[in-house]
């Protein structure tokens, strides 16, 4: 595999892992309010999540 | 260059690891096997589990203080802090690093209800049992050289009472006739009677005077010491009656009452007037709460408020302009120019004889660390007195200290380390605490807190107990949706 390719799909599994993750907990905390928010601020999250998803939709191909 | 890929693929499994790593941090946190989480702020940063105290106009922002410290300053009476609950848990112990800068009196405690009327109130701090030359004993404090047998005794004279019952004396009088005392009493009180050849008979004359919307419910309760004998409800008025209503009696009698003393709780709200108590007990008192009422719609000349007490230290608060006036307290005096405001009586005489109170205009609340009479001659003590943020424990001669309280430890330079534990509800998500500091704001003082830990406690679980709570929990969230 090459580096690069390597690297893009690197990327995709963090962002995908990452997205998953949010998801999960908000959906979480949705259902049993306080379980997540007081541990993981989702919000703060957030914009690290969106800068993931535009990077790897700028590196795609 | 080419990356094999034998070590591609580990490495693409690491984001996923990582996300289930959170999943099951959060899992553990949420319910930590030992069954105990720990929630602590020094009020510099933000937690995620306790807000700093409110209001803002009694309290000073959380962080730097001008004085150099870190933390936040109380500066008035209550204060409320908040705490969101991270999980299912039994119990908190509430830790707090304080520092009390002119307050003598401290109690911390758990709003019961939303309403914030209901308070699980405890004793904290009190300057006066931070000296040695107090002991603490199994139920209370006495002083050095005072036999902790001291507190089991009935003889209420140089004993105080802080959040605790004391014993309660066998009282009994003779069979006296009924006498009927006029008064005017607002709402809520609380008397204490001493029962006749064997007989409790309180008649009490009502009258609702409908100034809220809505007929008012008062309750009648009786005590012996403090097992509940009766509890009567009964509606003084209709539900669409808007002027004064009619005056009318409601008696309470307990027959063969054995000697004792005896508390009738006659609970309602301001809207409700005593216009007269008729009783044969010789012996009664009220309090610590006694609010004389006006006489608008009932009679055309005002109503002194007068009544004999051995309190030390009185509040007169009114509500209406036409209750400020000049207050005394045996020869004590303090002009209650101000609505909505606490004024204090403090005496510093040695007696120990009833002296009377006198609010020539009624239309005034008293609340003392005493009882009340409303006859000279019936004045009698039910029990100690309660120990306020101005008993002065030399100067009243007190002896022992009926309470559960215990001292904090020191931590130098005016610090002090309290600790309180409550019982939790389990379906409360948030709690919400009150300190209390009596009279800071009048004796300008203040009370610093530099950290406050919450630490949450349920029963430790085993693995299987443990999978068994999560499962709950997920099911629980299910049916949810």
């Amino acid at each position: 595999m090459e580096l690069s390719q390597f690297l893009r799909r690197f990327l995709y599994h963090i962002t995908a892992a990452s997205c998953v993750l949010f998801v999960v907990l908000a959906v979480g905390e949705y259902l049993v309010p306080g379980v997540v928010l007081p541990f993981v601020d989702l919000v703060d999250v957030a914009p690290f999540l969106l800068v993931l998803l535009g990077l790897s939709i700028l590196s795609s191909p | 260059m080419r990356i094999p890929r034998y070590v591609a693929l580990p490495l693409f499994v690491i984001p996923w690891v990582a996300a289930l790593v959170m999943v099951v941090w959060i899992i553990i946190n949420r319910f930590p096997p030992n069954g105990m989480f720990v929630a602590t702020t020094d009020f510099t940063h933000q937690s995620a589990f306790i807000n700093p105290f409110l209001p803002s106009e009694r309290v000073t922002s959380p962080g730097a203080q001008p004085e150099g410290w870190l933390g936040q300053r109380i500066t008035g009476d209550p204060t409320y802090m908040t705490a969101r609950v991270p999980g299912p848990y039994d119990s908190v112990t509430v830790e707090m690093e304080f520092r009390p800068v002119h307050q003598p009196l401290l109690e911390f405690g758990l709003v019961k209800d939303a309403a914030g009327l209901e308070l699980d109130l405890a004793p904290f701090y009190f300057e006066g049992l931070v000296s040695k030359s107090w002991k603490r004993v199994s139920n209370g404090f006495v002083r050095n050289g005072t036999d902790a047998s001291r507190l089991l005794n009935s003889d209420t004279r140089g004993l105080a009472t802080w959040d605790a019952s004391a014993t309660m004396p066998l009282l009994s009088d003779p069979a006296s006739p009924s006498i009927e005392t006029p008064v005017s009493l607002r709402g809520a009180h609380d008397f204490y009677l001493i029962p006749s050849n064997g007989l409790l008979d309180v008649t009490l004359q009502l009258q609702d005077a409908n100034r809220s919307r809505g007929g008012s419910v008062a309750v009648f309760r009786v005590f012996r010491g403090e097992d509940e004998l009766q509890r009567e409800v009964l509606d003084t008025s209709g539900s669409r009656d808007t002027r004064m209503g009619k005056v009318f009696d409601h008696r309470v009698t307990v027959k063969q009452a054995a000697p004792g003393v005896y508390r009738v709780a006659f609970q309602s709200d301001d809207d409700v007037f005593i216009r007269s108590i008729k009783t044969t007990s010789q012996h009664w008192v009220v309090g610590p709460r006694l609010n004389f009422g006006d006489v608008v719609g009932y009679a055309t000349t005002t109503m002194a408020g007068v009544a004999w007490t051995t309190s030390r230290h009185v509040v007169a608060e009114t509500l209406h302009a036409e209750g400020q006036q000049v207050v005394l307290l045996g020869d004590k005096k303090v002009n209650v120019a101000r609505t909505h405001e606490a004024f204090r009586l403090d005496r510093d005489d040695s007696g120990s004889q009833p002296v009377t109170l006198s609010a020539p205009k009624g239309d005034i609340r008293f609340v003392g660390d005493g009882w009340f009479a409303l006859r000279p001659e019936a004045y009698f003590d039910p029990k100690p007195k309660r120990l306020t943020d101005a008993t002065d424990l030399d100067a009243e001669h007190i002896n022992g200290i009926l309470t559960s309280y215990t001292a904090p430890d020191e931590l130098g330079d005016g610090w002090y380390r309290a600790k309180q534990t409550f019982t939790l509800d389990p379906s409360l998500d948030r709690l919400r605490f009150v300190l209390s500091a009596p009279g800071v704001l009048s004796r300008v003082g203040a009370v610093d807190i530099r950290r406050v830990n919450l630490t949450y406690h349920r029963e430790a679980l085993t693995f299987s107990g443990w999978i068994d709570l999560v499962h709950r929990e997920i099911v629980n969230a299910w049916h949810r949706l």
